[in-house]
């Protein structure tokens, strides 16, 4: 089985992590930081989030249900 | 269809398992199990229609289609898919926008249920349901990307239970 690192630079390649980050966020300021308790206003990632960790949390998912 | 979804989802682990997470997550979108979507009974059935979200770009930077034949860039349009039973949080939910006649009472009532007016997204999330966008094939087959557990994102644990039909 792919290990996480392999999986996070399939993922991340060609742009790396900062710069995904970046991307993902919403364009527009957010103004109220606790309306990104459940859903998005324009992005992939809520101010709080970590790119890595979002990756990371879902292949997880998916190993413990493939095993 | 919940059949043919299931043999090509279990195809798709054969492949997992010999050859890693990238050809299984290609095989998991493939045009068969997509086509889920637009068949109209048992587990796929789409319940929750169609909402605009805004157009999403890759933002991964693709243009056109990706070599698997999907768009890398989504109309905003987003599938919710059902998954089993109506829970009892979108009963309640839908009860009470029957019931209101006001817009202000339903607030109230809505906020004894936990949901803020206009939450039928965190609704239909809570009741089990997914939520996929156009883009969503392209993000998983093109750069292994799953977006999370977040009601405006593809779980992939719900992503497993939809095509599973659990």
């Amino acid at each position: 089985m792919e290990s996480f690192d392999d999986i996070l630079r399939k993922v991340t390649a060609g742009i790396g992590v900062e710069e995904l980050e970046r991307r993902l966020r919403p364009r527009n300021p957010v103004r109220d930081e606790s309306q990104w308790s459940d859903y998005s206003s324009g992005g992939f990632l809520a101010p709080d989030e970590n790119f890595v960790d979002v990756v990371r949390a879902d292949y997880e998912t998916l190993a413990r249900w493939l095993s | 269809m919940a059949k043919l979804a299931s043999s090509i989802l279990m195809k798709g682990e054969s492949t997992y398992k010999k050859r890693g997470f990238g050809d299984w997550l290609r095989n998991l979108f493939s045009k068969d199990v997509v086509r889920v979507g637009d068949f109209d009974s048992g587990n796929f059935k789409i319940d929750g229609g169609i909402v605009s979200l805004g157009i999403q770009s890759c933002p991964f930077g693709c243009k056109g289609k990706d070599k698997y034949g999907y768009n890398s860039f989504g109309s905003g349009q987003v599938y919710v898919e059902r998954i089993g039973e109506r829970s009892e949080l979108l009963e309640k939910y839908v009860e009470i926008q029957m019931e209101t006649e006001d817009m202000e009472s339903e607030k109230e009532r809505l906020k004894e249920i936990g949901i803020e007016y206009g939450g039928m997204i965190k609704v239909m999330y809570l009741s089990s349901f997914t939520v996929v966008s156009d883009l969503t094939p392209h993000l998983i087959a093109s750069h292994n990307f799953f977006q999370g557990d977040a009601s405006y994102r593809t779980d992939p644990k719900k992503l497993l239970e939809a095509f599973r039909g659990v």
